[in-house]
């Protein structure tokens, strides 16, 4: 009776099909909520369960597929590899992803929606090591400490960062960033946590975050300076849109550009001697108190 | 034998089915994971497997339907097609694609996620051929050494697309036409976008973490002039933002607007007599040395 029902046939020639075509290099594997870390990943009928698994049998610079929706769980990843859940796939995720390179590594994370407020990790993603560079994009991150703590290079696109109990972003110890169309919403302290490091923040808003929207700082522990530059963002609904603390002599320096701040608290917040520079093209109203920037520069 | 007759039921319930409204001409055909290139591949109960399969049985001017996510393998593409891989399914491809294509001829290639890390092949998409359009749009092309590759005499336009980690390009142009929006250029080797000879227009894109030149754009002696817009763009991370390098008597003409160059060591830089004009709305700053845009600024029209 089995024999005959129509999808047993059907796999069984599709399976045929994988191995008489697999080389024996591949550069891919598959993961699926109803796989098994057991099986041979590289064939698309048989994925694997896990995303520790499917890390595990991915080559280096190779990609993890993700066919169907489900719960990955946590993982541990030291070396390139991308990690690719297409729209249509919730690929959840309520555990820290630990990204731990070397210098030169290169991982993607694409599709992730990542929920941590069950178990309440530390971190949604927390990017260590000796160095490389995390790209993070169509991703939700909510419900951690942390959405993403990041000591390296991390470029984040196309990205919610909403709900965790501390910062959305935290960049720290001199990492450069780029964030790009992405949102920070309702995080406990800051949206984006800049303690030390250089970056740009494009088309993005921050929202309802507890102290501040954005905070842009320096530490005495390392005397680095910070800079970021911030364009066609927007800050509102924190205690401060923008917040700048310098602490020690290394200069906290932002510039922004057609950004609106307001229906804060404070929109412009300086801790110490930090600057906050305008090109003249920003909305500065309807805060509680709007605060000035510190000076105004033309454009290039 | 035994095994195909199995498959009979639900291959004749799906041929009944299409087989009322299938005209003798067919416009599509389909491409899974899970097909056989042996197959009908115009019928979406008996998809093709590979991309060459599926590139072989369509028609001039048809559409490749991809319709689960799978490893789709190298292909050649010498005809007007459309390869059309939805959201929600990885067309997957680690092998180049090439595309070569004569006057008036058009492809559209939409939808993959090609990373050619683990085998190293030079190219993921090479475009090659007279007087051809190739559109790539929502793909990602990644690992290669350069993601997508020009001859001298094409149209390229590239729209919402990644060009990552390739060890040498995200994407050359030389001598050809190109457009590019609402992209990204990430952690390429040299350069992200590489314009040696040829004309273009770049909107809403990122160029970052590359490592020579986010931009460079250049002429060789001998070669065409190269002329580049830079529209609502970031260049940033790389040793330089953008990079104009001149050899001989063809110009190279850059102009810059709303744009921000940001983080890199040099922000702009010259070699020989390029220009990179500005329309006075951008944001040069932080970087190692920001350089300066060739004056004067242009005024808007």
């Amino acid at each position: 009776m089995f024999a005959r029902r129509v999808l047993r046939p059907m796999l069984t020639l599709a399976v045929l099909f994988l191995a008489t075509q697999a080389p024996a290099q591949v550069a891919r594997v598959f993961l699926s909520g109803i796989g098994d870390d057991l099986n041979d990943c590289t064939n698309a009928a048989t994925p694997c369960r896990s995303l520790q698994g499917a890390v595990n049998q991915c080559p280096v610079k190779g990609e993890i597929i993700i066919t169907t929706s489900g719960g990955f769980g946590t993982a541990t990843i030291s070396k390139s590899l991308t990690v690719n859940a297409p729209s249509g796939v919730v690929a959840f995720n309520a555990r820290t992803i630990t990204v731990s390179l070397g210098y030169g590594d290169l991982v993607v994370i694409r599709g992730l929606s990542m929920n941590g407020a069950v178990f309440a990790d530390s971190y949604g993603i927390d990017f260590q090591g000796n160095g490389g560079v995390l790209v993070v994009e169509n991703s939700i991150i909510a419900g951690f400490g942390v959405g993403i703590n990041s000591a390296f290079s991390l470029t984040v696109h196309n990205c919610e960062l909403r709900n965790n109990t501390t910062s959305g972003i935290a960049s720290r110890g001199g990492a450069s960033l780029m964030i790009e169309n992405s949102r920070f919403e309702n995080n406990g302290q800051y949206g984006l946590d800049v303690a030390i490091g250089n970056g740009i923040v494009r088309n993005s808003v921050s929202t309802g975050n507890g102290t501040a929207d954005y905070n842009v700082r320096t530490t005495t522990a390392v005397n680095l300076p910070s800079n970021v530059i911030f364009d066609r963002c927007i800050a509102t609904k924190s205690a401060s849109g923008i917040r700048v603390e310098q602490v020690g002599q290394a200069a906290a320096s932002v510039r922004v550009t057609n950004s609106t701040i307001s229906d804060n608290t404070t929109g412009l917040t300086y801790v110490g001697a930090g600057t906050i520079t305008s090109y003249g093209t920003n909305h500065l109203r309807n805060n509680g108190t709007n605060g000035t920037f510190s000076s105004t520069v033309a454009r290039n | 034998m035994g095994t195909f007759n199995r498959r009979l039921p639900i291959a004749l319930a799906v041929a009944l089915l299409f087989a009322a409204e299938a005209p003798a001409q067919i416009a599509r055909v389909f491409l899974s994971g899970t097909g056989d290139d042996l197959n009908d591949c115009s019928n979406a109960g008996t998809p093709c497997r590979s991309l060459q399969g599926a590139v072989n049985q369509c028609p001039v001017n048809g559409e490749i339907i991809v319709m689960t996510s799978g490893g789709f393998g190298t292909a050649t593409i010498s005809q007007s097609l459309t390869i059309n891989a939805p959201t929600g399914v990885v067309a997957f491809n680690a092998r180049t694609i090439t595309v070569n294509i004569g006057f008036g001829d058009l492809v559209t290639i939409r939808g993959l996620s090609m990373n050619g890390a683990v085998y190293g092949d030079t190219y993921g998409i090479d475009f090659n051929g007279s007087g051809g359009t190739l559109v790539v749009e929502n793909s990602v092309i990644a690992g290669f050494q350069v993601g997508i590759n020009t001859g001298a005499s094409v149209n390229l336009m590239v729209h919402h697309s990644e060009l990552r980690n390739n060890s040498a390009y995200g994407m050359a142009v030389g001598g050809s036409a190109v457009t590019v929006e609402d992209s990204r250029f990430e952690n390429n080797g040299q350069y992200g976008l590489y314009l040696y000879g040829g004309r273009g227009a770049v909107l809403s894109s990122v160029s970052t973490g590359n490592g020579t030149a986010d931009f460079d754009i250049r002429s060789n002696v001998g070669g065409p002039v190269a002329t580049l817009l830079i529209d609502r763009c970031i260049a940033s991370k790389s040793a330089n933002g953008i990079r104009v390098d001149q050899n001989g008597t063809a110009a190279v003409t850059v102009r810059v607007t709303n744009s921000t160059i940001t983080g890199n060591t040099t922000g702009l830089a010259y070699i020989g007599t390029g220009t990179i004009t500005s329309y006075g709305t951008n944001q040069l700053w932080s970087n190692g040395t920001d350089g300066a845009f060739t004056a004067p600024n242009a005024a808007r029209d």
